[in-house]
């Protein structure tokens, strides 16, 4: 029939069109205050010199403050595709960074027990942020980890994205945020940085600048106390500095953001997780059931995920009976395998989800040299961009916290009015989370902001 | 693992826009959607509207040709005309959603998008289309 075929054409119109047409809906929609799923990381990457005995008597001044992106509402979808067309990020930036992830999250995720929630996104912004300053055979192991040519295409692809992905309004909050601290000074003589490194990381990655004496342990608590209020309170680390160190490099994430179909609170009910050695725990579980959504079930897990409201999605990969998860995570591409590969199929989704917050650190120098990045953390490393005294990276830490619970919005202008309980289920999964499962939350652009895995809820 | 461009932009790149394109659709064909979705069978039969009513000597068009045609027409349009007629033929909101939406009377905007389908055909019959 004619009138179908217009019906089929209009069904491949251009996406932005569609896009455009997600608002009309706004108004409609009433909002809460309380947060869905709140999630914040902070990594310091310190960087020391071979002199030691450093004098006591500095204060902290900050050298630069940045300026953030202007923030738009999470319904504003003109602001939002300006932003995205002023702003470009090469497809092959987007799959560097998924692929880093992979690499990493792996290699971090599979060992050991118990909860974890990495941010990958934060640890290839404070790389990239330290590859700035390197030089030579440093530059070049850091660059082909973090999978770019140069440092400046990394300088200008950090900066398009943090604008891309940064979200401040009365839903969410998606804000990296990244510090550097300079030592004054080594035995009474100041060290001089390089102006270079510095505008480049205000510019592009919205670096703010302080300069301290890292021998004074006030500098430590400044350090915790910045930490502190970029990521909303959720993290407040002790920071102990040492008179070797001539600069850290500090990053941050904060992300919180609501469920697009909240939960019902009335709903979430105590059940049993069945842990991996056998034990059992009694927790509290959020309930809901989709009339229709997309999932993927393959060999060995079931896939779904649940949209939040500023564009981004939370996946949850469970793994079948007898898999465990860390053989999902056992390599790259088994990363790449669940969180990408499989059939999409679409029915009613059974969503059973354990109520859960957790705190988690990780050391990654070691991580990072499994992955060739040897010179950073060798005394002749070459941080000439940096400054011209012998510095070389000597930790890396990665500390972060997530938290999620029922609310949401009640309906969106996306999708939930629409999906919940529509029409007659053509498949159907359970997403019965009473066993260890691995989840992710990616940006509006794709990219991993967190990858974890859940396994014990006493944690 | 090698995985082709296409494949990788779509997942997770795309992955729930694709996910609700086809739900739509595929509601659509149920009994319970077209309900839901104002009537499937009254949406199809307002975009009787749009067909072009004289024959060319060019074969049916394709699809994908047609869909760019019809891109193009809804760029050419005003915002609010542009989002209404997405809402109504892509996303399946009822008229009077759409009219509580923008303050409109229902009999007002059913008349606006049935300008809206004339104006797609006087289009289409321009740009010599036969289906």
């Amino acid at each position: 029939m004619k009138n179908k075929k217009i019906f089929n054409a209009i069904s491949d119109i251009d996406d932005e069109l569609i896009e455009e047409a997600k608002e009309i809906k706004k108004s409609k929609y009433r909002t809460k205050k309380v947060l869905g799923v709140v999630a914040s990381i902070v990594l310091i990457i310190g960087i020391s010199l071979l002199i030691k005995d450093m004098k006591e008597d500095s204060h902290i001044a900050p050298l630069a403050q940045v300026i953030y992106p202007k923030a738009y509402a999470f319904d504003d979808y003109d602001s939002m595709g300006k932003v995205r067309d002023e702003n470009p990020v090469a497809y092959n930036t987007i799959k560097s960074i998924n692929n880093f992830a992979y690499k990493t999250g792996s290699l971090i995720l599979k060992e050991g027990e118990g909860n974890k929630n990495y941010s990958p996104l934060s640890l290839y912004y404070a790389l990239a942020l330290a590859t700035t300053g390197a030089e030579s055979e440093t530059e070049m192991e850091l660059l082909d980890l973090l999978g770019m040519p140069d440092s400046k295409t990394l300088s200008t692809e950090s900066g398009n994205l943090y604008r891309q992905l940064y979200k401040d309004n009365k839903i969410g909050k998606l804000k990296i945020a990244n510090s550097i601290w300079l030592g004054n000074e080594i035995n009474g003589e100041p060290v001089t940085f390089k102006d270079g490194f510095i505008e480049n990381a205000t510019k592009n990655f919205y670096a703010s600048s302080y300069n301290v004496n890292f021998a004074d342990s006030e500098t430590g608590k400044a350090m915790g106390k910045w930490i502190s209020e970029n990521t909303n309170g959720t993290l407040s680390p002790e920071i102990k500095t040492d008179s070797e160190q001539i600069l850290s490099i500090i990053n941050t994430v904060y992300f919180h953001d609501q469920w697009i179909n909240r939960f019902d609170k009335d709903k979430t009910l105590e059940d049993t997780f069945y842990l991996l050695d056998g034990k059992e725990a009694r927790i509290d579980f959020m309930n809901k059931t989709l009339g229709s959504a997309g999932f993927a079930k393959e060999k060995d897990f079931t896939r779904s995920s649940l949209g939040l409201k500023n564009g981004g999605q939370m996946i949850f990969i469970l793994p079948h009976q007898g898999v465990s998860p860390y053989e999902l995570l056992s390599s790259p591409d088994e990363i790449e395998r669940i969180f990408e590969e499989g059939e999409d199929d679409y029915g009613e989704v059974v969503w059973k989800i354990p109520k859960f917050s957790f705190d988690s650190e990780f050391k990654l120098k070691d991580h990072l040299k499994e992955l060739g990045i040897k010179e950073a953390f060798n005394p002749n490393a070459d941080f000439t961009c940096i400054t011209d005294n012998m510095a070389y990276i000597s930790n890396i830490q990665q500390e972060t916290y997530i938290s999620i619970d029922e609310e949401g919005v009640e309906a969106s202008a996306f999708t939930q009015i629409d999906y919940v309980g529509s029409a007659q289920p053509e498949g159907r999964a359970e997403m019965i989370l009473n066993r260890p499962f691995i989840y992710g939350i990616i940006a509006p652009n794709g990219n991993l902001i967190f990858i974890g895995i859940y396994t014990n809820p006493a944690e | 693992m090698e995985v082709s461009t296409a494949r990788k932009a779509k997942i997770p790149y795309c992955l729930f826009r694709e996910d609700y394109k086809k739900h739509i659709h595929r509601l659509l064909k149920t009994k319970q959607g077209q309900k839901r979705y104002s009537g499937g069978d009254l949406l199809l039969s307002e975009l009787e509207d749009c067909i072009p009513s004289r024959n060319t000597v060019w074969g049916e068009m394709e699809n994908k040709a047609l869909s760019r045609l019809i891109s193009d027409w809804l760029n050419t349009l005003p915002k609010e005309d542009r989002i209404l007629f997405v809402r109504r033929y892509w996303y399946g909101d009822s008229v009077k959603e759409l009219a509580s939406a923008i303050g409109m009377t229902p009999s007002k905007l059913a008349s606006r998008m049935y300008r809206l389908r004339s104006n797609l055909k006087d289009f289409l019959e321009k740009e010599e289309v036969t289906l």
